[in-house]
């Protein structure tokens, strides 16, 4: 017999209520003895006392029951909701496991679901992603893939590569069939076209990242140009210490703010400059780490004064190389509006940060670089997860192989094999198409039979 | 010798019931293994008949006659001894996928293997038509005759073709036979079907044969064969006798006299014309295709004309090749034109091709029906799972092709007179040659329509060269004696001398200063100047080194990905394992598995309707079962 499993389903920690989730056998006879409800009807709701085995009563509870096959899971369920007191939840989950259930390990539903055939693989990872998603977006793609919208797009993939494929084969296999000999030219437009379909999702892939963790937002700037009291103004609260002897931010300091839809992590860091403390020194390579990893910058400068030197050179690469928003500080101080002279110059904002000024138009502007970055609105969105994109990648690299080898005179049989082991990749996403299917395109299109 | 009749007490080993090409190699085959066997058929003059093309190979085809050869089976050399036209097809298309094909004196093929057959030791021929099966606690025993003699066996292979419960069918004339003018094998279904063995109808189709002084050449385009022809059978392992073994023998023509085994003859090609497209889909309901009169799925690789002009009506012309059946007859046969039109549009038809305008059918085209057993129904050595000792080869099995045929023959009768000694069977896998794919696919995924080889069925084609099937099979030839222990050392030093040579050329630089594998690698092989004594080498080594250092990365990772599909494919399904309480698995899929069961999880993958996600389902389920199996033993 298959255990059964128990999991929290709400997040810990205090709340209205919350629901607890068993999947296996057990769940019909904690619902009799626990709920003292026997034979309830699935998917309708039992307000009920939940007793635990030492005849206790925990809680008053809503109880509702699944049939096998027609839970998440597939298996025999029962969801139980309560008040969401972290020692309620404790307690119940306690006498579970003393009536025989046991903890699920980390996605362990999604599995049972999986092997129930409830769900396909690209589906299970959807749930995963849903559950990390950090922002509605994410959550419409991962609930759009749930419904098979990736698995539409790489069967659709996968059928192209099926055709091509059996368009070689045919010649191979019928040698002296009167067939139309294959334009490579063609052949090659084909491949090139699959190729691209492939790189748009992988460009996703970029993009799911950041719709599945928080977007690392990285202030930076000379020294004293006002980071931290922008850093502040936008976290709102006085978290970094601001001074105004320059180099204060020796550390980097972070915190999550919601702009918009999006969940943003902004991280305030040292000011760059010919430092000479070593801590300092500490400090802007610390900068430079953070630089790297960042999404996107906020570039604080100080518009009160003429612009006094440039940044190092390794950062004005870097900041040229993500998109930039060039925030001219204190600008009710004066309003020297110095720009960069590379093209395209950043956008750029006059704000003031301890006047409370430009403060909103800043929010705007982000939130606008934000969705473009991550793509919001466009059509052909999917939720591209890390197991596809390495499978795509893969898939891509045969595919390119494919390219130049048949541009190399290689035989038939060994570009035909590189389709094959491209469409084994897919294979592993979205389910096999075989030999047979091949052939049935096969005979479908071409005349054989000498 | 003496014929056993009647003599329960006194069994055969094998009893081989037809002598088509399955047949021939199932008896060849056991007998060789040292068995006491019976070969029955219908007709003593049409052993080994070729119905339907005079040839012999092809794509897919071609290497598994070289398979054949190097598991000890007659075919290459027949086809090499009897051909009158030889090709290496795909030439330009790669090495891997080369296959040698032969166009075949009709008769001489005949008389030849028939020949071979009667000096067969350990062989009795015997012209009996096979009505019954003994069986006794589903185990078959032997054999009933329709003159009522009784045959006893320990095992029996049955090779019926396309002659069980087999019609012809030509327009609306439809007769009882397996083949025009030819019987029909009546009673066995009956007896099949009696103990549990399921029947379904196939349905193939052969073309007119004209008379060649009545067809005008002029002017239609030649096909000749290769000046150099590649041959079927390996010799440079052979010793004299084993390579002419009926040859050396008075009544046949002796060593080096005949003059069969050359290009002889030149085919001719033509094509249809809009009149004939028009001819055809005028008189498509007079077709019992169209009619619904033949029920039976056809080969979609070998379709009817009128299948052609339906299925794809832009093409306003399709291919006709001229063949002759042999170099004694004028007997030619029109490749491309099968068809069960009635025979005065077949007539109109032949007449609106070019060079056949004058042309006179002297054999009708027709298409037959026939009774096959799916071959899901098999073990891996082809005996029945429901009647023990029972077992199956060639069209029966619902192949097509002479090539299949003989494979499954020389399989089967491996496997039947290892079974009447009580030796364990013989099994070749998918990543040894094509004669294991096929096996593979028949047993474990079944058929839909007559099942031909093509070389993409094969995941590991290229490690399936035409020319290395002799040293593939080299252990196997070793293990299981099938080979004279001096062609056994003769392949062992060959493969010796092909692995001592591709380490030279790994090696060793050439004039231009670059290794000679380097070289192979990146220019034609002609312009090489390879050291003197490479050229010295048979030409089949040289082939194979040539051959094994072009494709040097290809194989090692086919050989790779081969030994990482076997690690989970050789996962033993025990027979005890249900798929019936497995949670998550399609009702679809469990009834797909509950009805093959396969022996291995490599063989479930290759289940149509059984996808990836359903075996890691099974392995899942499979690992936890041997888990448990394993602590209920502790």
């Amino acid at each position: 017999m298959i255990d059964t499993i128990i999991a929290l389903a709400t997040p810990a920690g205090e709340s209205a209520l919350a629901v607890i989730r068993v999947s296996g056998q057990l769940s019909n006879i904690i619902a009799k003895k626990a709920c003292n409800c026997t034979k309830p009807k699935p998917r309708n709701a039992y307000l009920v006392n939940y007793r635990s085995a030492d005849g206790e009563t925990l809680d008053q509870v809503v109880i509702t029951f699944f049939n096998k096959g027609n839970s998440y899971t597939g298996e025999v369920s029962l969801e139980i909701s309560c008040h969401g007191n972290p020692l309620i939840t404790e307690m119940i989950c306690k006498d579970l496991i003393n009536r025989g259930c046991r903890i699920a390990h980390p996605g362990e539903f999604t599995r049972q679901a999986f092997l129930n055939g409830k769900i396909d693989l690209p589906q299970a990872e959807s749930v995963a992603q849903i559950i990390a998603a950090k922002n509605e977006q994410a959550l419409t793609l991962a609930q759009r893939n749930l419904k098979g919208k990736l698995s539409d797009k790489l069967l659709s993939i996968q059928q192209d590569i099926l055709n091509l494929q059996a368009s070689i084969e045919a010649h191979i296999d019928f040698p002296e069939d009167d067939l139309h000999e294959n334009d490579q030219e063609r052949v090659h437009q084909k491949v090139r076209k699959i190729v691209q379909e492939l790189e748009a999702l992988l460009l996703q892939s970029t993009r799911t990242k950041l719709l599945t963790r928080n977007i690392r937002v990285v202030l930076t700037g000379l020294p004293n140009v006002g980071k931290s009291s922008l850093f502040n103004a936008l976290a709102g609260k006085n978290r970094a210490l601001i001074h105004s002897e320059s180099g204060t931010t020796r550390d980097y300091l972070e915190f999550d703010i919601k702009i918009g839809k999006f969940w943003i992590t902004l991280v305030d860091t040292a000011g760059v400059h010919n430092a000479s403390e070593e801590i300092e020194l500490a400090g802007i390579e610390m900068s430079l780490e953070q630089a790297n990893e960042a999404d996107l910058f906020l570039w604080v400068i100080d518009n009160s004064v003429p612009h006094p030197t440039e940044l190092p050179e390794k950062f004005t690469k870097l900041l040229q190389s993500k998109p930039t928003l060039l925030i001219r500080n204190k600008s009710d101080l004066g309003k020297n509006n110095w720009a960069p002279n590379y093209n395209p110059s950043p956008k750029a904002i006059n704000i003031s940060s301890t006047g409370k000024y430009g403060l909103r138009e800043l929010e705007t502007l982000l939130l606008e670089i934000i969705q473009k970055l991550t793509g919001e609105g466009s059509e052909n969105e999917y939720l591209v997860g890390v197991r596809h994109e390495v499978l795509i990648k893969n898939c891509l690299d045969k595919l390119n192989r494919f390219l130049t080898e048949s541009n190399n005179e290689v035989g038939d049989e060994i570009i035909s094999m590189h389709l094959t082991e491209a469409r084994k990749e897919l294979d592993i996403m979205i389910g096999r198409k075989t030999n047979e299917d091949m052939l049935d395109i096969l005979f479908g299109e071409f005349c054989i039979g000498k | 010798m003496t014929l056993r009749v009647n003599t329960p007490k006194k069994p055969y080993d094998v009893i081989v019931c037809g002598a088509g090409h399955a047949g021939c190699e199932a008896a060849i085959a056991a007998s060789k293994q040292g068995a006491d066997v019976l070969l029955l058929t219908g007709n003593l003059d049409t052993i080994a008949q070729m119905s339907c093309n005079p040839a012999i190979g092809g794509q897919g085809k071609g290497q598994i006659v070289r398979e054949i050869d190097a598991l000890g089976g007659e075919m290459a050399l027949n086809a090499d001894f009897t051909a009158i036209q030889f090709k290496l097809l795909n030439t330009s298309k790669g090495k891997a996928v080369q296959a040698p094909r032969a166009q075949c004196d009709k008769k001489a093929y005949q008389l030849r293997m028939k020949h071979v057959l009667e000096q067969q030791p350990n062989l009795t021929l015997f012209q009996a038509m096979v009505d019954g099966l003994i069986v006794q606690n589903s185990c078959c025993n032997g054999v009933t005759t329709s003159m009522g003699l009784h045959f006893y066996g320990k095992t029996v292979v049955v090779t019926t073709g396309t002659f069980l419960q087999a019609s012809t069918h030509i327009g609306q004339s439809k007769s009882e036979g397996g083949r025009l003018g030819d019987h029909s094998a009546k009673g066995l279904s009956s007896h099949f079907i009696k103990h549990g063995i399921e029947l379904k109808r196939f349905k193939t189709g052969t073309p007119p044969r004209l008379l060649g002084n009545s067809i005008n050449f002029n002017g239609l385009a030649e096909q000749s064969g290769d000046q150099d022809p590649t041959k079927f059978a390996f010799y440079d392992s052979r010793t004299d006798t084993e390579m002419f073994h009926v040859e050396q023998n008075r009544r046949w023509p002796t060593k080096g006299s005949h003059e069969l085994g050359s290009n002889l003859v030149k085919c001719f090609l033509t094509s249809t014309t809009e009149t004939t497209h028009q001819l055809i889909n005028e008189n498509l309901h007079l077709s019992p295709l169209y009619k619904g009169d033949i029920v039976g799925a056809g080969p979609r690789y070998c379709p009817s004309i009128e299948d052609k002009v339906v299925r794809f009506s832009n093409k306003d012309s399709h291919r006709i090749h001229l063949e002759p059946e042999g170099v004694n007859t004028d007997e030619w046969y029109i490749n491309g034109l099968s068809t069960c039109l009635p025979f005065d549009v077949q007539q109109k038809v032949i007449k609106s091709i070019p060079g056949l305008e004058n042309a006179m059918i002297i054999r009708p085209a027709y298409a037959v029906e026939y009774d096959y057993a799916p071959p899901t129904q098999l073990k891996k050595s082809l005996e029945s799972l429901l009647v023990k000792s029972l077992f199956f080869a060639g069209q029966i099995n619902g192949t097509s092709g002479y090539e299949e045929a003989a494979a499954q023959g020389l399989m089967a009768g491996i496997n039947a007179s290892r079974t009447a000694l009580c030796l364990n069977s013989f099994s070749i896998y998918r990543d040894e040659g094509y004669i294991g794919v096929l096996i593979d696919d028949l047993t474990a995924k079944g058929v839909t329509e007559p099942y031909r080889m093509f070389t993409s069925r094969a995941e590991h084609r290229l490690l399936f060269n035409h020319g290395s099937a002799e040293h593939r099979f080299l252990k196997k030839a070793d293990i299981y004696n099938l080979h004279s222990s001096l062609r056994r050392e003769n392949i062992k030093n060959q493969l010796q001398t092909t692995e001592t040579w591709i380490k030279i050329f790994e090696t060793n630089k050439s004039d231009s200063g670059i290794t000679y594998a380097h070289q192979i690698k990146s220019v034609p092989e002609v312009e090489i100047n390879f050291p003197e004594s490479f050229y010295q080498l048979p030409q089949s080594v040289q082939n194979e080194v040539i051959y094994r250092i072009t494709y040097d990365g290809y194989l090692k990772r086919e050989i790779a990905a081969a030994k990482r599909i076997k690690n989970a494919e050789n996962l033993e399904i025990p027979s005890s394992f249900s798929y019936d309480s497995l949670p998550g698995l399609r009702t679809e899929c469990t009834e797909k598995l509950n009805q093959v069961r396969p022996s291995t999880l490599g063989q479930a993958s290759r289940i149509s309707g059984v996808n990836p996600a359903d075996i890691s389902i099974v392995h899942i389920y499979l690992e936890r079962f041997t888990k448990l199996q394993k602590n209920k033993g502790d």
